[in-house]
């Protein structure tokens, strides 16, 4: 399976869907619930969850008419560690390349 | 820290950075093979000239990271890009070098970008690592907009 990064951040710019990550890193939850804990109305919270979903960052389980949210961390894990990665590498070889020119 | 974050979308690394060298300086060190390794990592087959491919590969804990790269611009003294393919992730990303000439100095603008077309085939990871590269990416995000 395959996640693209920018609906990964566009998910985690809401300060509400963050909030329903965290929440949903303790248990799984049902919709209503999440909606109750944080009083959201509950479109709103399905709308969330929709968001979630696409970026994959949740995952839903369906029980009878029911849907059951959990976390999904893998997509946030990849994308942190490669963009910190090469983050601190650019960094490296710009005072690298700075250091070279100024001094040859 | 000399080079500055000056990003201002989530799917690019983007940093400047001064140099107190004219441009045509800066230019050699980054499209004279011999150069590039001195600094950089060693080409194979460095050419500045569009469509051309050269592979290089960076070390990181005993690691190695290969990278394939095709060259899109070379503007001499303005600006150089290449593709960015990573062995390691699936997807091209793009680096560009941007040169500005500023009096006797070089303002080089290193820009990583099209990181929202990677794609991640990736291991389980625990709960707990799920907190801590949260907690790490949201203060990351803060550090973002702050710099704004």
């Amino acid at each position: 399976m395959s996640n693209r990064i920018d609906n990964i951040f566009s998910a985690l710019a809401d300060g509400s869907r963050r909030q329903i990550l965290m929440m949903l890193t303790e248990k799984e939850m049902h919709v209503n619930n999440i909606a109750q804990n944080f009083k959201f109305s509950r479109p709103a919270v399905s709308k969330h969850l929709r968001i979630l979903e696409k970026s994959k960052l949740v995952k839903a389980r369906k029980d009878g008419r029911e849907r059951f949210y959990r976390i999904n961390p893998e997509p946030l894990n990849e994308v942190y560690k490669w963009l910190e990665f090469y983050n601190k590498f650019w960094d490296d070889k710009l005072n690298s390349l700075k250091n070279f020119v100024e001094n040859n | 820290m000399n080079a500055i974050e000056v990003s201002t979308k989530q799917d690019t690394i983007c940093k400047e950075i001064i140099i107190n060298a004219p441009v045509s300086k800066v230019w050699k060190a980054l499209t004279e093979q011999k150069q590039i390794e001195k600094w950089f990592m060693a080409p194979d087959n460095f050419i500045p000239e569009i469509g051309t491919t050269f592979h290089m590969t960076g070390t990181k804990d005993g690691e190695s990271f290969p990278h394939t790269c095709t060259i899109l611009e070379a503007i001499p003294e303005k600006k150089l890009s290449y593709t960015w393919n990573m062995s390691a992730i699936d997807g091209e990303t793009i680096v560009a070098w941007e040169l500005e000439e500023q009096g006797t100095a070089t303002k080089l603008t290193l820009t990583h970008s099209q990181w929202d077309k990677v794609k991640f085939n990736t291991p389980s990871l625990s709960h707990n690592d799920f907190i801590n590269g949260w907690n790490h990416f949201t203060n990351k995000l803060k550090e973002y907009s702050e710099t704004l």
